[in-house]
């Protein structure tokens, strides 16, 4: 397969991402669509460095991993401090601090 | 001698220091130091001018502050004859006020605030002056305009102090809006802003970029001197207290405006549609501050609006090149008007902070040092011969009349447009009248005629004597200021000094003004102001009954007068008053509405952009995906063909 | 690409420093079960100072910049210029953190700042996307979990759920930039990627990952349109933190940014191997962005009440004028009119960095002792604060005079620097605006000010109970500080701008 496929899907990845995380109200929801993003993007590193014949492409990939497990992390933490001060799902619920 | 120059602002600075650390313990000593501070710092000024300073004075750097490359800014002091006059006005009139408030404020609680702030003041002002480099300059200007906001909001607790403190800052922001962009532009054109060095390669620059800067800097000195249409916050201003008031418009922070004007007179000879500018923004304040001084009803307001007025005038003498005259009307004033406010300010301390002039009257026997003072600082306002007023307001219409019977050609550098300075000269005398008239309306009403509130007058007093020094010192100054530092006139002792600086022309070349015609018709001017003035306003003085009974007639003729009073009343004062009246609503209808309403339209904006910020999570990210569209849509569209 | 060699550790011994006192810091909770506040402050502390004495010792021979690690990271007088700032910030942090405040776990709250504060050193000297993406996390995460310290609070968690969310969405912008980016040039290596650009020209794709890539720092910094999250965040932080919030992670956010324009997008020495259609329409797309953050962070600070959401505001405005001193990549003389590039503006961007830290630090810090005494974050809390507290009071109008830019106070050098920029490199239009939002921006800033000065306390007190006048000793030393940093600034302020030409003529470039 030549590169274009690859980088169409990661395109296609990513902006399914970014109309799940404007669309989907659901907090964890938008986390798995962040994560599609993220995915989009690390696709596209990965078919590049493979193409390129170049190893950064991929560290950046594990990295980007990593970062992301790490960022879901504090974001479920948080949720479920969230939820224990108040009983949300929906992002559209936080909306006291506005302005 | 010249390496204590520091010394006049340190002395300041070390009254502030001192008064701000420990006056919470020694309210009492407040007064005194800051009095000894500041006088201190004005002995030394005297000091330096009999030591002679010529206008070859090497400048002297106090500490290289910037240096980066192609930005260098030194703190520098630079003493030539313009700026030593001005020295020894600011300190001379600040110790008169500040021995006032020792005083003025002693039954004030917080006082040692306020003698705080005094020093500061001053010490703002001197660094002001003495300054050697625009920005240096800029700075203190700034910390003026600071300082004038903390004493004008000094009784914190009134709210119209409040609101009139933020108005003067406000207001002057929007002048020193203009006058950093004319510094910064100052800085790419002239690659430096010490005034020498902007003097001495102006000839090569762009003339239009230099107009552009002199207009940018006057806009600067527009707001800083009150003039029309940034003039609305220092009528406010006098809800401080009134030594204050004093300050500020005699010595300390309206006369910035004509300083700079003055010490950046090279930018202006070479740029006339400048000086036009200048002349006609004058001509235009005085006329309409002037209208409405007549009408107004609280003492501190007709004197703030005629030192609107009286700086209007000044820029005249500016735009009409005449600078040294100018600086003399500046000096003349300071001492008048200075011994006006200290005037009103006791007034008003006797009668328990009564401003409103109908709520006064017959004053005269309860306070006659007061009295006596006021009325010379009133003759000299008007400009009554030889009072110091006549000397350099005299100068000024001679020197509109000059530049407007100026041959083409004569050396007045600027002799463009010099057909509109009959205007400008015409104006002034009317505004002459006027000043005689409101003046005298000023001092009837207060001092003369029968009490109109017999509570009042009961309780009035004559102030104690570190009140009246000051009133007698600048009594002094405001009798005989004009005619020693002014006789010969545009020769006199003050204009050979001032043409010692560089820069400030010889009035010469143009030939001399019929200066005895002038001053006759001036004299005749302010005379005729006075007289009015006096038959209408006399209303109220009592016939003595001797001469009721002397002459039987004379109850219809005291009748007829007071139907003539009425007829001044029907007609001058009608007409002016109508003026006035117009001129005032514009003023509080328009400038007021346009500043206000500039705040209100940029209010509206700032809540209908709050109004974005929903709170939800997903419409930032909206908004954020609306950038990414924007910023790649914007490059690639218009990234294409740059290359 | 060289080899990594062992040596090259003794480089990064400040970040191993503090990333291993954090270490320490966590295993001190997880195993001594309490939240000693000496010792956690004299970790961090001694941590950052034994870090900031490392690096002022390790510092390259010749002076000039030193690359580690294959070129992963760069040791130069650029790094070193921001690795002391954040060094300094993150110690006010720690100290403004000390004073127990609601039901906080200290020693917790230290670790993760340290965790940021690693994070930010190592952004000062990242040259590859790699390290840049890896620092700019470590920094933002810990960030992240700062905002929500206070977890039983609603308005805290909330906000972090927000700034996660969009931080995590425009972290995945970023990194698709970095994708494509990698792709077009093969290159993550900043100093190539210049070059490759050139080859690659200004192709549609190419603009489309540099658009990402300044989107993602877009967020990063706060700049309009992605700034939503800032007032909010700031908002909901406690108050300490939202002091380190908005001065770290932001300037740390702006240092790289440089970086990433003035070498990865060949903004400084652009005349030698940038292409000029990339760098004059990012430059032109910064400058937009620049007008509109600037205009939009001050227009909407004057609305506001709560003292924290007009500084998240004015922070934005901020934001923008750094930009405006990013934007200005040429340099016009003035006698031909001729244009050359030149990154003129880079230097008083890193001044402005620097004087900007101390003075918003300041601020917040003051709104946490008015805090402290009233229970309210809004502006009408600072009533009469001149009477009750005089110090706080004064430091905050320095605070406020500086961030206005009123002279002689730093903040005036710091907009005149980066305004003497705009103008040389002819962006004369972008140079009004600031001016004209410097002007707006004095309304709100005054506001507080007369609040505190002319306002008298006992107006309210008859209904709110009287309001403590207790500054605590830290806060004291902390506002003391940085009150006294912006006004020294202002009279030195001729030397850091001096550090900062240098830091960027030895920096790598």
């Amino acid at each position: 397969m030549d590169l274009n496929a690859y980088l169409v899907v990661g395109g296609l990845l990513f902006s399914l991402g970014v109309l799940g995380t404007l669309l989907r109200r659901n907090i964890i929801v938008m986390l798995i669509s962040i994560e599609l993003m993220l995915n989009g993007a690390n696709l596209t590193l990965a078919a590049f460095s493979t193409f390129l014949e170049d190893m950064a492409g991929n560290v950046m990939v594990i990295f980007s991993l990593t970062v992301a497990a790490a960022e879901v992390a504090v974001g479920l933490a948080i949720l479920v401090a969230l939820s224990r001060v108040f009983p949300v799902v929906n992002i559209d619920q936080l909306d006291d601090l506005r302005g | 001698m010249f390496e204590v120059v520091w010394l006049i602002p340190f002395a300041p600075l070390l009254g502030f220091v001192v008064n701000g650390v420990a006056g919470r313990r020694i309210p009492r000593a407040t007064g005194w130091i800051s009095t000894g501070a500041i006088l201190g710092s004005f002995v030394l000024t005297v000091a330096l001018w009999i030591g002679g300073i010529t206008a070859d004075q090497p400048g002297w750097t106090f500490y290289p502050w910037v240096d980066s490359g192609t930005f260098a800014v030194n703190i520098g002091f630079l003493l030539d004859p313009l700026a030593v006059v001005m020295l020894l006005v600011v300190t001379g009139v600040s110790a008169l006020v500040a021995l006032y408030s020792v005083g003025y404020m002693d039954h004030d609680a917080a006082k040692s605030r306020f003698h705080t702030w005094i020093p500061l003041f001053v010490f703002s002002m001197v660094m002001l002056v003495m300054s050697d480099n625009l920005l240096q300059l800029f700075i203190f200007w700034e910390m003026v305009g600071l300082c004038s906001y903390l004493l004008i909001g000094y009784w914190h607790d009134r709210h119209s102090a409040n609101i009139a403190a933020t108005k003067a800052f406000l207001v002057n922001r929007i002048g020193d809006f203009g006058f950093i962009i004319g510094i910064v532009l100052a800085f790419f054109h002239f690659d430096t802003l010490r005034y020498r060095e902007i003097f001495e390669v102006i000839g090569d620059k762009d003339p239009a970029m230099t107009t552009a800067i002199a207009f940018l800097l006057f806009i600067g000195a527009m707001g800083k001197s009150a003039q029309f249409p940034l003039h609305v916050w220092l009528p406010d201003a006098m809800e401080g207290p009134t030594p204050v008031s004093a300050l500020i418009h005699a010595a300390t922070m309206v006369t910035a405006g004509v300083y700079i004007v003055a010490r950046m007179n090279p930018l202006y000879t070479v740029s006339p549609e400048a000086l036009i500018f200048v002349a006609a923004i004058g001509t235009v304040t005085a006329f309409v501050a002037a209208t409405i001084a007549l009408v107004q009803t609280d003492i501190k307001r007709v004197l703030a609006y005629s030192t609107v007025s009286q700086l209007g005038l000044m820029f005249v003498a500016l735009g009409a090149g005449a600078y040294s005259i100018a600086i003399f009307h500046l000096a003349t004033h300071a001492f008048f008007k200075a011994l006006l406010f200290l005037g009103s300010g006791s007034v008003i301390h006797a009668l328990n902070d009564e401003q409103d002039m109908r709520q006064m009257g017959g004053l005269w026997r309860k306070m006659p040092l007061t009295y006596g003072t006021f009325l010379l600082g009133g003759l000299a306002l008007a400009a009554v011969f030889p009072l110091a007023g006549f000397w350099s307001k005299d100068e000024i219409l001679a020197s509109a009349f000059l530049k407007a019977t100026a041959p083409a050609g004569a050396s007045l550098a600027a002799d463009h447009g010099a057909g509109i300075f009959w205007l400008f000269f015409i104006v002034g005398l009317v505004v002459s009248l006027m000043t005689a008239f409101y003046t005298l309306r000023m001092i009837l009403m207060t001092f003369h005629g029968k009490p109109r509130n017999q509570a009042l007058h009961d309780h009035a007093h004559e102030s104690p004597w570190v009140m009246t020094l000051p009133l007698g010192i600048l009594a002094i100054g405001a009798v005989v200021a004009g005619a020693v530092l002014g006789i010969p006139p545009e020769h006199g002792f003050l204009h050979e000094y001032l043409y010692k600086t560089a820069g400030i022309i010889h009035f010469e070349g143009a030939g001399d003004p019929p200066t005895v015609a002038l001053a006759v018709i001036s004299t005749l001017v302010a005379l005729s102001g006075v007289a009015i003035a006096f038959l209408a306003y006399r209303r109220g003085v009592p016939i003595p009954d001797a001469a009721r009974r002397l002459a039987p007639g004379a109850e219809k003729l005291f009748q007829r007068k007071w139907y003539m009073d009425h007829l001044g009343d029907g007609l001058m004062v009608m007409l002016t008053r109508a003026i006035a009246v117009v001129s005032w609503g514009f003023d509080a209808g328009v400038i007021d509405g346009l500043v206000n309403a500039s705040g209100a339209v940029t209010r509206r904006l700032s809540g209908e952009m709050q109004r974005l910020q929903t709170g939800q999570a997903q419409n930032y990210a909206l908004l954020m995906v609306v950038g990414i569209v924007l910023v790649i849509g914007g490059l690639m569209i218009f990234g294409g063909n740059a290359t | 690409m060289g080899e990594v060699n062992a040596a090259d550790l003794t480089w990064i011994l400040p970040e191993i420093i503090v990333a291993g006192s954090a270490m320490l810091l966590l295993l001190w909770t997880a195993i001594l079960r309490n939240d000693d506040r000496w010792w956690s402050v004299s970790i961090a502390l001694g941590a950052n100072a034994t870090a900031g004495i490392v690096m002022a010792l390790r510092q390259p021979i010749d002076g000039g910049a030193l690359e580690i690690f294959s070129g992963q990271l760069v040791i130069d007088g650029f790094s070193t210029f921001f690795r002391a700032l954040f060094l300094v910030v993150g110690s006010l942090a720690v100290l403004t953190v000390a004073q127990r405040f609601e039901r906080v776990p200290f020693t917790e709250t230290a670790a993760t700042l340290q965790f940021s504060l690693s994070g930010m050193l190592l952004m000062a000297g990242a040259v590859d996307w790699v390290t840049a993406f890896i620092a700019l996390e470590l920094m933002a995460v810990p960030v992240y979990v700062l905002t929500a310290m206070t977890r039983f609070r609603r308005d805290s968690v909330e906000a972090a759920m927000k700034y996660l969310v969009l931080g995590a969405f425009a972290t995945a912008v970023l990194v698709y930039g970095i994708a494509w980016t990698y792709g077009l040039t093969g290159t993550t290596y900043f100093p190539e990627l210049a070059e490759r650009i050139m080859t690659v020209g200004a192709s549609p794709w190419m603009l489309f990952a540099i658009g990402l890539i300044l989107v993602g720092f877009g967020f990063k910094v706060a700049a309009v349109p992605f700034h939503a999250w800032t007032p909010d965040a700031y908002q909901g932080a406690p108050t300490p933190l939202a002091a380190f919030i908005s001065v770290g992670p932001k300037v740390a956010a702006v240092a790289l940014l440089a970086r990433v324009v003035g070498l990865g997008f060949g903004f400084q020495g652009a005349d030698t191997g940038a292409d000029p259609a990339v760098v004059l329409n990012v430059a032109l797309a910064i400058a937009i962005i620049a007008s509109m953050t600037m205009i939009v962070g001050n227009l909407v600070a004057i609305s506001q009440s709560n003292i924290k959401r007009m500084l998240g505001y004015s922070s934005i405005a901020h934001t923008g004028y750094m930009l405006v001193g990013l934007a200005a990549v040429t340099r016009v003389e003035a006698d031909t009119g001729f244009a050359s590039f030149d990154f003129v503006g880079l230097p008083s961007v890193l001044f402005y960095g620097f004087v900007y830290a101390f003075m918003n630090f300041g601020a917040f810090a003051v709104a946490h002792v008015v805090e402290y005494q009233t229970g309210s974050n809004e502006i009408s809390a600072f009533r009469g604060l001149m009477q009750r507290s005089p110090l706080p009071a004064a430091a905050m109008a320095v605070f406020m005079l500086g961030l206005t830019g009123i002279p002689p106070l730093t903040g005036f050098f710091g907009k005149l620097y980066i305004l003497q920029a705009a103008v040389e490199s002819d962006l004369g239009w972008l140079a009004i605006v600031l001016v004209v939002t410097s002007v707006v921006s004095a309304f709100y800033y005054l506001r507080v000010i007369v609040q505190m000065f002319m306002s008298d306390p006992d107006a309210e007190a008859a209904s709110d109970g009287e309001p403590s006048a207790e500054v605590a000793d830290l806060h004291t030393a902390v506002i003391t500080a940085t009150a006294g940093a912006t006004l020294a600034l202002g009279i030195v302020g001729g030397g850091i701008l001096a550090w900062a030409q240098s830091s960027v003529a030895t920096g790598l470039f």
